[in-house]
């Protein structure tokens, strides 16, 4: 696999919207890179025919009745709101993307 | 002069008749005060988990099924990555490789004559929270809706031999309202399109008549009522068409249709393809549905109203 | 005896208030005298709750005054690691993030240890949001062993582990995703237990990793351990992969016997990362438990070596969406930079979340673009296979796998800081369990230079009373969990 560059880093990181300094985009663009050359050994074992695993639990349909359960109030849902207004979490105006 | 073909894909999405939400106990009701109606889990907040509502699944199996779908042995959640300040978790758990039901039909008749449109998939997800915008420079986030049960119904273009795809405004419209009937009738969903129980986006693109390559597409949005989907598709039909006529390029974008003018307009070129990294949820188990539960949820569907429509016609001998 | 409560175990305070002769309140105030004089050393604590700890203790000093009976944790003072909510007490994750962030909800495991009685003392440090080994990465400040000031505690759990080895608290609550309960157990001297995947409630712990997190209790001995499991265990409605399994009286399995046990040990377990003196005392305990009638057995875990590697990918993966909900919107400090939501949003997190956090967001983000899902996600999830796998077929041969716990002792503060790779040798012999999903528990077993040693032992799926017998067999025999740190 070839190397991230700090473009790579800086795109990945604005997919998990995350700004990052000049200097924590350098760092981790070392770092990365360290750890994908580090990972690219288990590209080199043969797995054909294995099934993934992404949960260990072997429970199948695990449901819960349609019941109604208490909600939080208002006040509670938006207690720890960094700006709270009506009952509404406020954010700055929202881009369309 | 060259003739053109549209293509019409239809992506709808159905909010369920449920008491409580798709993967919590919080009560499912339209309007009302914000916030009143969430828990940890639909709002996203630290240490909230999804356990799936048996009755959502029961809903959507109904209804892939009245929509001749073929359920899926085996589906599985995923969880789909993007980030917005309405969705509670930056992620939406939904359905990706393995959904519900797949390669359905939903029956229309276009014009008289009967036209099988074809359903690529019916998937189960779960619905957003809502921006409420006000004046000046910010929006207000109220959560009530998110968590809620979410179908999703996707056409299929092109169509399997046998089948057919929607054409015109006016079969986007019929085939809308033909969905509609059935959801009612099945009571799965009140699909309410201007509350937003029922929401449509149709993606839109036309090609040179006999080109098999499909032409570039538009999305909708913004369409609350039947009349807006006519009225969006048929604006939209016709502009790409005079983009081409006039020799410019239709550029793959989301417009949305303002319903006072009664024009589309252009809402962001989409520069990036969407990359959702999609993967299984492992706060969630695999759902399988086995032939007896399949047996027992068609049995549980009625008549429907086409069918029942054909079967007066083949009773009295009129057709 | 009186005036050193916060010397005894839980099981042995629990005597004590139950019969009458100390009250809890008594207890309590113990240790919270205690967590005064050593905490501005040990720093094992983020927050804590003297006022609403004494006030518990007095509700059990009143249900007992009315003849009321009360559980086996009633009155005992216990930490609990600050990833796990509790309703209107400072939960922060050690991160900037949430400095400001009081839960409106405690989760199940929380709810459970006060419906038993039990006192939270207060909240312990982690590595930010899990994310470590050591709790360097702690936004508030970095634990000290114990054992010695200059040494880590390990982590993501360090602040439980050293909480409960300085006699801070009688237990704690630790998370484990790759070894955070049993590495820092083993580091301080105590005792961490990661129960089998499903068995503890997740509900309102902050995720790290999903498919890996189980909540664990760290305990000064066994018996406190099967104690604390009794509380905590149990299907939660909440939790929809919590097992479906009858109400367990974990205590019962504290029997000193193992005679006819095969101990499965493996050549993986050994490698030569493993500390010389720390391969030693293993061996001796494994020893131990042959003369006391058990038997040992080689086995062969060949893709251990994979596990992780595998983990590194799987928890970014995870990571990577259950993290992304610290957004600004909803709670936590959001950043004062001006501009759109998105800008906000972006900022929030660039200022909130520290380097490890942020290296294994990246990572993980970038691991589902592409093909880079097939090609590491996917290998990594079919390598988890491969390794349950390998476990099946060795317990087949043997009841329970002994290995170390941690390749060494306790590191030195700073001193793999800047390595990438260094530090996750501390998880190399305990993620395993978190991939197979399966119970293991890290004892004392011996010491070097002043430094704990950890015994891990590793059972089968649901076989979680076993690790307990053998553990508290090894303990009974052993007086290593009965060694305490000179703090003062």
């Amino acid at each position: 696999m070839s190397q991230l560059t700090r473009q790579d880093i800086e795109s990945v990181a604005y997919l998990c919207r995350m700004t990052l300094s000049e200097q924590e985009n350098s760092i981790l663009t070392d770092r990365i890179n360290i750890i994908l050359e580090d990972i690219q050994e288990l590209t080199t074992l043969d797995t054909d025919g294995v099934t993934p695993t992404s949960q260990v639990i072997s429970a199948v349909n695990v449901v819960r009745k349609d019941e109604v359960t208490p909600s939080l109030t208002a006040e509670q849902a938006t207690a720890n709101g960094p700006q709270v207004a009506e009952n509404c979490f406020v954010v700055p105006r929202v881009v369309d993307t | 002069m060259v003739e053109y073909e549209p293509v019409i894909g239809m992506e709808v999405h159905v909010e369920l008749l449920t008491k409580s939400k798709m993967f919590c106990g919080c009560e499912v009701a339209f309007g009302g005060a914000p916030n009143t109606r969430c828990c940890p889990g639909c709002l996203g907040l630290p240490g909230g988990l999804p356990v799936v509502n048996e009755k959502a699944v029961e809903l959507m199996t109904k209804a892939a099924l009245a929509l001749h779908c073929e359920i899926a042995p085996r589906t599985i959640f995923h969880r789909k990555n993007y980030f917005y300040p309405d969705l509670a978790k930056n992620y939406q758990v939904s359905q990706f490789d393995k959904p519900l039901g797949e390669n359905g039909y939903v029956e229309i008749l276009a014009g008289g004559k009967p036209k099988k449109i074809a359903v690529r998939r019916v998937h189960m997800e779960e619905d957003t929270g809502k921006l409420l915008h006000v004046e000046g420079n910010r929006s207000l986030v109220d959560f009530n809706r998110s968590g809620m049960a979410l179908m999703e119904i996707v056409t299929m273009n092109p169509p399997p031999p046998g089948f057919d795809q929607i054409e015109s405004a006016e079969e986007a419209r019929e085939y809308l309202q033909r969905l509609r009937q059935i959801l009612l009738y099945l009571e799965v969903s009140d699909c309410r399109m201007e509350e937003g129980s029922m929401r449509c986006e149709p993606n839109i693109s036309i090609k040179p008549k006999g080109q098999t390559k499909l032409g570039t597409k538009t999305e909708i949005k913004n369409l609350n009522s039947f009349r807006a989907v006519y009225m969006g598709v048929d604006f939209e039909l016709k502009r790409q068409e005079k983009v081409l006529r006039e020799g410019g390029k239709v550029v793959q974008e989301t417009r949305r249709w303002d319903d006072d003018r009664g024009v589309t307009a252009s809402m962001r070129s989409k520069e990036h393809a969407e990359e959702y990294r999609y993967y299984p949820d492992p706060d969630l188990s695999p759902m399988l549905f086995d032939e007896e539960y399949v047996g027992r949820i068609q049995a549980q569907i009625p008549e429907l109203p086409l069918d029942r429509l054909r079967r007066f016609m083949a009773d009295y001998g009129i057709s | 005896m009186a005036d050193k409560l916060y010397e005894l175990t839980a099981h042995e305070l629990s005597d004590m208030i139950q019969s009458r002769q100390v009250s809890a309140r008594d207890v309590t105030q113990s240790f919270l005298d205690r967590i005064d004089a050593v905490d501005k050393s040990v720093k094992a604590y983020i927050t804590t709750t003297p006022e609403a700890a004494l006030a518990q203790a007095q509700a059990v000093d009143d249900a007992i005054g009315r003849g009321e009976a009360v559980g086996a944790l009633a009155g005992i003072p216990g930490g609990i690691k600050d990833n796990v909510c509790t309703y209107g007490v400072l939960t922060t994750c050690a991160s900037k993030m949430l400095t400001n962030f009081t839960p409106v909800y405690d989760a199940t495991v929380a709810a459970r240890l006060n419906n038993a009685g039990a006192v939270m003392t207060g909240k312990t440090n982690l590595d930010e949001f899990a994310t470590g080994s050591s709790t360097e990465n702690s936004a508030c400040f970095t634990t000290h062993n114990p054992w010695n000031l200059k040494m880590v505690p390990g982590g993501s759990s360090g602040g439980s582990a050293a909480a409960v080895a300085a006699d801070e608290c009688a237990f704690a609550l630790g998370t484990d995703t790759a070894g955070s309960v049993r590495q820092p157990a083993s580091f301080c001297g105590v005792v961490g237990f990661k129960p089998t995947y499903g068995l503890v409630s997740r509900y309102g712990v902050t995720s790290l990793a999903s498919s890996l997190d189980q909540v664990g209790p760290i305990t000064k001995d066994v018996s406190d351990c099967a104690m604390v499991l009794n509380a905590i265990v149990g299907k939660d409605r909440l939790d929809g992969v919590t097992l479906d399994i009858e109400a367990k009286d974990f205590t019962k399995a504290l029997a000193k016997d193992v005679a006819g046990l095969r101990i499965g040990v493996a050549a993986e377990c050994f490698g030569p990362e493993i500390d010389a003196d720390v391969e030693k005392a293993v061996r001796g305990a494994i020893d131990v438990l042959i003369g006391l009638g058990a038997s040992s057995k080689e086995i062969a875990l060949p893709h251990l070596r994979y596990g992780i590697q595998a983990y590194s990918i799987i928890a970014a993966v995870e990571s990577s969406s259950t993290l992304a909900r610290f957004d600004g919107v909803r709670f936590g400090v959001r950043s004062k930079h001006a501009g759109d939501a998105t800008l906000m949003s972006e900022k929030t997190r660039e200022e909130g979340f520290g380097l490890a956090v942020k290296q294994r967001l990246i990572l993980g983000t970038h691991l589902l673009t592409g093909s880079c899902y097939d090609e590491y996600f996917i290998k990594a999830q079919k390598i988890r296979t491969l390794i349950i796998r390998d476990f099946e077929k060795a317990f087949e041969e043997c009841d329970i796998i002994i290995s170390p716990t941690c390749p060494t002792v306790a590191f030195e503060i700073g001193e793999y800081s800047d390595n990438p790779l260094a530090m996750r040798n501390a998880d190399a012999c305990t993620v395993h369990a978190n991939l197979v999903g399966i119970p293991s528990i890290s004892v004392p077993c011996g010491f070097k230079d002043g430094l704990p040693i950890g015994l891990q032992i590793t059972g089968k799926h649901l076989d979680d009373e076993t690790l307990l017998r053998v553990a508290y067999t090894y303990e009974q025999t052993t007086d290593w969990h009965k060694r305490k740190p000179q703090l003062i």
